[in-house]
């Protein structure tokens, strides 16, 4: 078709490429639809085949995003969320200040299991509940939770989308990452922790020991609804988890892993009901994977594999080498700022996409697949550390606005951003000495 | 003759009416002493403005991060069992004097959610409408926006079988 129109298939596939972004970007249309029709229009102008776009498509970052969504959606009805975040209340004596501290740390190490977007839906209401009990603005606690969703979700493979394209595509296991990356996770989340007590510890200060005794009045037993659904729950997470870390090693990729785990808690959870009841609570939870992203991420991972077809990201890739003179050090320097501001104000999803045949097609140069982790380590800190820039720089920072416009305590895209962004580019700054000491 | 709307309808003078500028303590005292669970908001020309009804009520009474509902996510974004909270009377007084302040304007349903239609409109119309929203059907004149009374299925039967 390519030729038919006479047009040059690369020139073509960009021209596909930078319409879908442009789209992508004025947010005027469902990224789902996007995508699909980015993707059709590359099978169908003959850019590549039906084979190679399902080729294209990385079946195990849809399966590791199914596998989980279910899990997630399932451990949420037993109230398992609820009840951490009132205990963790209720240990710091409803100290305000303990309470921001811990909300902090407990988005942190939510979102370094799940996805960003869950833990927040999750940690959001408990956090109005909590903030209207102590008669307190609810802003400084979403600020904090926003930034530790995505500074926690940078910690590993399943934190964070962007980790999950990269895990998939590099083959690197759920334990590299934690090697890697959970250290200058940890890190950046003390210092952002710091800066949050710092910032709020006065205005906290200032809460009534009163307004403290009505959190410490609430049964956090009570806010568990199904204790057996719980303790299934966290047995087939903690099934997945062991999946993850010892599976890499058998060639167990973590979509495998993912959608067993949700079959088995589907049966556990299920099981016991007649066939037709089976059906109904399977829809429903089915209801509850987010089929938009599952679909943009095949779209978009089709789209991707046109332009690599035609050669544009191994040119890119070129020229990436030759600003930095093929040094390793620098081109990791480039990929982790490229990324990290990039990610600030774009979605990190499909830059990450984009980057990673390009990365790859760094390889000879360097030595390597293996001798390119770095890249893979710079790549992954700056698009999860740069979403924190601002409320575009990733979908959980966007939920939790929704929540607060809805809970009439906006959170304003300017107000964010400037507490945000300096915290964002000292966690780059940070991140980078990190990659610096660690790789070179 | 054909029955219209305005044929089975409660007329305005034989309701409970609340103005915008009642705060929504005004219509909880209302509905305590009428019983009554709907209520139209009026303006003082008598033209409408919405309707304050009793599953507001309960929705003031909850907790406002039990409520907030962010569209297709709003399966997951709620509280799940409040178990955890203990209330007692005090708690409940606290709350309610806190509503002394808040005006009924901003507690309106969802226009969305209320079917109005014209006083002319033919009887089965205006059965179908209460039976797809589940709410009661407000009469409005489409010239003026005046108010001019409620079709239930009780003013229903009360003028078709009485």
């Amino acid at each position: 078709m390519a030729d038919l129109i006479g047009i040059d298939p690369l020139w073509l596939a960009t021209g596909i490429l930078v319409l879908t972004y442009a789209i992508l970007i004025t947010e005027k249309m469902n990224r789902a639809i996007l995508a699909m029709l980015g993707a059709s229009l590359m099978v169908l102008f003959g850019i590549i085949n039906q084979q190679q776009a399902l080729a294209g498509v990385d079946a195990n970052t849809l399966a590791l995003l199914i596998g989980m969504m279910v899990i997630v959606a399932i451990t949420s009805k037993s109230g398992l969320f609820q009840y951490v975040a009132i205990k963790a209340a209720k240990v710091v004596k409803a100290n305000p200040t303990g309470i921001l501290i811990m909300l902090t740390l407990i988005t942190a190490v939510f979102s370094a299991m799940l996805d960003n977007v869950t833990t927040v839906l999750l940690i959001a209401p408990i956090t109005l509940l909590i903030t209207d009990a102590l008669d307190t603005p609810v802003f400084p606690f979403f600020m904090a939770e926003i930034l530790a969703s995505n500074v926690g979700g940078t910690a590993t493979l399943i934190g964070d989308p962007p980790n999950i394209i990269i895990g998939s595509a590099a083959g690197l296991s759920f334990n590299q990452f934690v090697v890697n990356l959970a250290p200058i996770s940890a890190i950046c989340l003390v210092v952002l922790t710091a800066i949050i007590y710092f910032m709020y510890r006065t205005q906290l200060s200032k809460i009534p020991a009163s307004a403290s005794q009505r959190i410490m009045k609430f049964d956090e037993s009570g806010a568990i609804t199904d204790v057996r659904l719980m303790i299934k729950s966290l047995s087939v997470l903690a099934l997945v988890i062991l999946g993850f870390t010892l599976g890499h090693g058998y060639g167990l990729q973590p979509g495998t892993s993912a959608l067993a785990g949700a079959g088995l808690l589907m049966l556990l959870a299920y099981g016991g009901q007649t066939a037709e009841q089976q059906s109904e609570s399977v829809h429903h939870i089915f209801g509850e994977v987010e089929w938009v992203t599952i679909l943009f991420f095949a779209g978009l991972f089709v789209i991707v594999a046109g332009v690599e077809h035609v050669g544009l990201l191994d040119f890119f890739g070129e020229k990436v080498l030759e600003i930095t003179d093929g040094d390793m050090m620098w081109t990791a320097f480039l990929i982790f700022w490229a990324s990290g501001i990039l990610s600030a104000i774009l979605d990190n999803i499909p830059f990450v996409a984009t980057m990673i045949p390009l990365i790859e097609s760094t390889a000879d140069t360097f030595g390597g697949p293996e001798a390119i982790e770095p890249l893979w380590w710079s790549l992954a800190l700056g698009a999860c550390l740069g979403g924190n820039g601002s409320l575009l720089g990733a979908s959980a920072n966007l939920t939790v606005a929704a929540f607060a416009e809805k809970a009439k305590q906006p959170i304003g895209f300017l107000r964010f951003m400037k507490i945000a962004f300096p915290i964002m580019l000292l966690t780059l700054a940070i991140a980078n000495v990190y990659i610096w000491l660690r790789y070179f | 003759m054909s029955l219209t709307c305005h044929d089975v309808m409660l007329p305005k003078d034989r309701q409970h009416l609340v103005y915008p500028e009642n705060s929504v303590f005004d219509a909880f005292h209302i509905m305590r002493e009428s019983r009554a669970r709907f209520l139209p908001v009026v303006h003082k020309d008598g033209t409408y403005a919405g309707v304050f009804t009793a599953p507001t009520l309960l929705r003031l009474l909850l907790p406002r991060a039990a409520t907030i509902n962010l569209g297709w996510d709003d399966r997951r974004t709620n509280l799940g069992n409040l178990g955890f909270m203990s209330m007692e009377k005090e708690d409940f007084d606290a709350q309610i004097d806190r509503l002394h302040k808040e005006n009924i304007t901003d507690f309106m349903s969802d226009p969305s959610n209320i079917p109005t239609t014209a006083p002319n409109t033919p009887v089965m119309a205006g059965i179908l409408l209460i039976y797809q929203y589940k709410r009661h059907l407000i009469l409005v004149e489409p010239d003026t926006q005046k108010f001019v009374g409620t079709v239930s299925a009780n003013s229903l039967l009360d003028r078709v079988l009485g």
